[in-house]
């Protein structure tokens, strides 16, 4: 039989958890439902993806509070604080996600809806393209798995590159024509928003990494390895 | 029933039995010629062997021979929970059963390969991350109506499930404290959704793209109605161009409808054996007019067999895309290499070629291969051309992304080629690396599964190449 306090502790840290991934859910779904909002430019759609904002800031004070509460409780195993601490970090960088995805919404209705759809098919493949690297950080979490950690890390290279190319194009549409300038901006935000959110995926790898191995996911042996091969070329 | 012709094994041992005791009883009449016995002792020995063989007969043979419906029938009854599991497992549906508590409590078959991590006892909200599922579950539990909803896997490729939800004990009247476990049913809608999406991109594409020849079509067809009527210079010309234009058109749409028909089918990876060396060869000889026009040599290096799992059609189609690229790139006089290889137990990172291309080559991997630890067939295509900067390698495979500036492969190509080569790669669910230095050349490596039953085969081929 486990003492009471523990049993408490047990309860506490698996309804944490439980918040944390509704959190989770909810933010994803915030994130594809702004990029099928762009996409079909669908504004009632945005619409609800402010109201879903309000219930994640309310996740994630809840998770504070809770987290709070755990760790005032007596004999809080070393691992369980990592763990407690970790979810405090990691609805952080959920609650900006939604920030961002809702940022992403706020902004469709400035668009013009008869542009080009070869400007917006670029925001929506590096939209879907970032919603991957969430999903993989939110599986990495909910699976406990190292590997997935170190893979999204790997691919946020990839981001990066994907909204340089993005700025160049947007950039050579506005020299093209001034009258793209109102709406190739707001691509712009758009596409900084989504290279932020990347950001936040990456450092939920980088603290689920942390948790189940105690080491900085930096100090990974693929990491380096990979840094190796990056650093070709660009000297 | 013994005849029935269902059970042979009964009729063969019937005739054994009776085979047997009448052995028996020559044996013994032979015997009790030879000593003569008295009739009587021969009677005791005759009734001792008869005894002696229906023992026999109810000892062996009976479980087997005697009543297999029954032993089937009775087995039923005492692992009904496991034919229940069996009958699950049939469904190509993922089926999950969850607790009261949201708890998952039994996966089938198909969604235990849907989410291989998935544990019991673990909350259904970390398996199927979608925040409606909490709500649909309460609502089934507390009998009011539950609207299915959509939930979407990103790994390996986009999926999209609709998922219902029903209760398993029904209304437990009067108890508000017993509450009712729930199953929940995944279907597989993506096929659907992707047709949605896809015609909805198709037209976009389609009207976009052929907006400008059309333009310049009407342009020319204004002018030889007009004051280039009598022209028979002009005309000649002009209608040269004309058909120019209307070819790329056919070219468009061909390739767009292909496009449409390989993303159509992304999420079904091929089961087939195909060849890939063979693929290489349709390649090479399909582009070969074009290259000796060019000057452009085209050459295969690597084992005559490389079985993959794939469709032999899309593997032409992937592999003519790159080489038909590479002979336009390639200057005159210079060569187009086609290397074929295996690499056994592929680990992330794997598969560049070490430095063929110079120091200071850039390298992107545009597709990982998912499955670390396999093999896969690798073919690297490289040219001499004139390569292109690093900054256009992560859109190189968008549909219609030009390298600015590149005015040839606007005349001719239609910008979907390699978008074509991405998604037949992932449909495959193999690996597609590029490696490019400016002036020096490009390479092309598309990893395959290999096919698994050729295993000799493979391991030779191995041997050969390393």
């Amino acid at each position: 039989m486990l003492p009471r306090s523990m049993i408490e502790i047990e309860t506490n840290i698996s309804e944490l958890s439980d918040t944390l991934t509704d959190l989770a859910a909810c933010v994803e779904l915030m994130l594809s439902d702004s990029m099928t909002a762009l996409r079909q430019f669908n504004l009632p759609l945005a619409q609800e993806i402010s109201q879903r904002d309000i219930q994640a800031n309310n996740m994630q004070r809840q998770i504070d509070e809770d987290a709070l509460r755990i760790m005032t409780l007596k004999n809080l195993p070393a691992t369980q604080i990592r763990k407690v601490i970790n979810s405090v970090k990691i609805a952080n960088d959920l609650e900006r996600v939604g920030d961002l995805a809702e940022g992403i919404a706020r902004r469709i209705r400035f668009l013009t809806a008869d542009s080009s759809p070869n400007l917006t098919s670029g925001i929506e493949r590096m939209g879907k393209q970032v919603a991957q690297q969430l999903s993989h950080a939110l599986d990495a979490l909910s699976r406990d798995n190292s590997v997935t950690a170190v893979q999204v890390w790997i691919a946020d290279e990839d981001i990066d590159e994907l909204y340089n190319a993005l700025f160049r194009e947007l950039l050579t549409y506005m020299m093209e024509d001034p009258q793209n300038i109102t709406h190739c901006t707001n691509l712009l935000f758009m596409a900084k928003n989504l290279e932020r959110i990347g950001d936040h995926a990456t450092n939920i790898a980088e603290s689920v990494y942390f948790t189940l191995t105690g080491v900085p996911l930096i100090e990974d042996e693929m990491i380096i390895k990979f840094m190796d091969e990056q650093n070709r070329g660009t000297t | 029933m013994a005849d029935s012709p269902k059970n042979p094994s009964k009729d063969q041992n019937r005739k054994l039995f009776w085979g047997m005791l009448g052995l028996g009883l020559i044996a013994l009449i032979a015997i009790g010629l030879l000593y003569s016995l008295p009739l009587f002792d021969l009677l005791i020995a005759i009734s001792l062997l008869i005894v002696a063989s229906f023992l026999i007969r109810f000892l062996i043979f009976s479980p087997i021979s005697e009543n297999p419906e029954q032993r089937e029938d009775s087995e039923t009854i005492n692992t009904d929970l496991d034919a229940t599991a069996r009958l699950a497992d049939s469904f190509n549906e993922a089926i999950l059963t969850v607790s009261p508590r949201q708890k998952i409590i039994y996966l089938n078959k198909s969604a235990r390969s849907l989410f291989p991590k998935a544990q019991m006892g673990q909350s259904l909200n970390s398996v199927l991350r979608h925040p409606g599922v909490k709500d649909l579950v309460d609502n089934v539990i507390e009998g009011r109506p539950a609207e299915p909803i959509i939930f979407s896997l990103q790994t390996p490729v986009e999926q999209y499930y609709r998922i219902t939800a029903s209760s398993i004990d029904g209304p437990i009247p009067g108890d508000p404290t017993r509450r009712s476990r729930v199953i929940l049913v995944l279907y597989n809608v993506t096929d659907i959704e992707r047709a949605n999406t896809l015609r909805a991109d198709f037209l976009a594409n389609a009207s976009h793209e052929l907006k400008t020849p059309i333009a310049s079509l009407l342009g020319y067809i204004e002018t030889l109605r007009g004051h280039a009527k009598d022209d028979p210079q002009a005309r000649d010309q002009f209608l040269g161009i004309m058909q120019q234009q209307a070819e790329r058109m056919q070219r468009l749409i061909s390739d767009l409808l292909s496009l449409r028909r390989i993303e159509q089918t992304e999420h079904i990876a091929p089961m087939e054996t195909s060849d890939i060396y063979l693929a290489a060869r349709a390649a090479k000889e399909a582009v070969a007019p074009m290259a000796e026009n060019r000057k452009v040599k085209t050459k295969y290096s690597g084992p005559k067999s490389l079985p993959v799992i794939g469709a032999q059609d899309e593997l032409v189609q992937l592999i003519l895309n790159i080489v038909d690229n590479a002979v336009q790139m390639s200057p005159p006089g210079s060569k187009v290499l086609i290397e074929g290889s295996i690499l056994s137990n592929w680990q992330p990172g794997d598969g560049f070629a070490s430095d063929q291309l110079g120091p200071d080559s850039a390298r992107r991997r545009i597709i990982e291969p998912p499955a670390t630890g396999k093999d896969y067939a690798i073919l690297r295509i490289r040219d001499s051309g004139p390569g292109f900067a690093r900054e256009h390698l992560p859109r190189l495979t968008e549909r219609f992304y030009r390298i600015a500036g590149d005015r040839s492969s606007r005349e001719k190509g239609t910008g979907l080629g390699l978008a074509i080569v991405k998604h037949i790669i992932l449909r495959h669910r193999g690996g597609l690396l590029i490696e490019t230095a400016e002036g020096v050349g490009t390479e092309f490596v598309l990893l395959l599964p290999v096919a698994p039953r050729q295993t000799n085969e493979t391991s030779q081929a191995s041997k050969i190449n390393t």
